[in-house]
């Protein structure tokens, strides 16, 4: 019981932000933040792709997204909904989707593009220069101190977006998809067909009533 | 068949079948390339996946590498556009639907469905990155840290991965 309690205890303290959640849904919905401009968009995107280091654009965009008054959390998991369960490099689905929320198809163009540029510039020059500084020992610790910080920033991600599981079988839905692929190494298309039908049927009864309006 | 639209071509078809993360596309990636192709031998694809993964970025920037050794810039532009553009274009479509007033009523469901499917990929993710990056007591310190720093809002993202490459490079130059 008092396991329990402090485990519940500092779950709460970790996720603070449940509080920040509303707290920007409310100034969305009641100062109206005005939707970004072209450049903007370009802007940011182009900063998360050359900061976007082993998965961490979810880090980079959520909070990029939820600080500027853009989107909630919510409406940020639909986005990873689909640039996860489609085909495709899941950074360049997020942006394309994110990108058209913010400006439209010519927002999504600008986001992708400039999402790719930073990485593509490096790629091409060590394709030119046709040697690689990633054989040199300084780089390689940054390399595996920056990874390191990225599984902690991806444990962030998880943690805010887990405000999202508001029922138990949702965070159970969630943990047997964690033991299948993460645990058990089950091939990812085969689990998201096993998982999803699943997890449809259970939220039959609920027709998205619980969804904010985006 | 012209050199550039083989190249858009392959990798479009590697971008349609990357159900599950681009990563799980690499072996057949490497068959085209390697195999099919001959565009490049296989060590030389070895190099270019591991160029690809050191940038920052998406996934799969060394098809940007492969193209440019194949036709030059041109075949790099061609290969990205095959790679991010068949996939882009339909999460810009998906967008677009959605922002719409006519957004069909299973798309809400399909929501509330994948979320928590998306938050236990993205946890087994994270877990298979930790296995592989997460070595020394040093390197898990500073995931703990960055996890709490990003959990309490304490520090934007940026300035975490800043520190980090700060804290490596301290690291290596009063090491070595």
């Amino acid at each position: 019981m008092l396991l329990q309690n402090g485990v519940r205890s500092i779950t709460r303290w970790l996720l603070c932000q449940h509080n920040a959640g509303s707290f920007y849904q409310e100034m969305l919905t009641q100062s109206k933040v005005s939707p970004p401009s072209l450049v903007t968009v370009m802007m940011m995107f182009t900063a998360v792709g050359a900061k976007a280091f082993g998965g961490t654009f979810r880090a980079l965009l959520l909070h990029q997204c939820i600080h500027r008054g853009w989107l909630t959390e919510q409406q940020y998991l639909k986005g990873l909904n689909w640039a996860q369960s489609l085909p495709g490099p899941n950074g360049v689905n997020l942006s394309a989707y994110l990108g058209c929320r913010l400006y439209g198809v010519s927002g999504a163009l600008v986001a992708v593009v400039s999402f790719i540029v930073p990485g593509a510039l490096v790629v091409l020059l060590m394709s030119h220069l046709m040697m690689s500084i990633s054989q040199q020992p300084v780089f390689q610790t940054i390399l595996s101190t920056v990874a390191a910080a990225a599984v902690g920033l991806l444990v962030g991600v998880i943690g805010k977006l887990s405000s999202c599981l508001k029922s138990s079988t949702r965070v159970g839905v969630a943990a047997i998809t964690f033991a299948l692929v993460g645990v058990f190494h089950v091939f990812v298309p085969l689990a998201l067909l096993l998982v999803l039908p699943a997890a449809w049927w259970l939220e039959r009864d609920r027709g998205g009533s619980d969804e904010p309006s985006a | 068949m012209n050199l550039l639209l083989e190249l858009f071509l392959t990798f479009a078809y590697l971008d349609v079948i990357s159900i599950g993360g681009a990563l799980a596309v690499l072996p057949e990636m490497e068959r085209q390339v390697v195999v099919v192709h001959e565009w490049m031998g296989q060590q030389a694809f070895a190099q270019a996946v591991a160029l690809g993964m050191v940038v920052p970025g998406p996934n799969m920037l060394h098809v940007l590498h492969i193209g440019n050794s194949v036709a030059g810039i041109p075949g790099a532009i061609a290969a990205a556009c095959g790679m991010f553009g068949p996939t882009a274009l339909l999460l810009a479509c998906i967008a677009w639907v959605e922002g719409s007033a006519s957004c069909p009523r299973w798309v809400q469901k399909f929501h509330l469905a994948c979320g928590p499917v998306t938050i236990g990929l993205m946890s087994s993710a994270t877990l298979s990155l930790g296995r592989s990056v997460l070595d020394s007591p040093v390197l898990i310190a500073i995931a703990l840290v960055a996890a709490v720093l990003s959990l309490r809002q304490l520090l934007s993202p940026t300035w975490i991965l800043l520190l980090a490459a700060a804290l490596g490079a301290a690291y290596a130059v009063f090491l070595t």
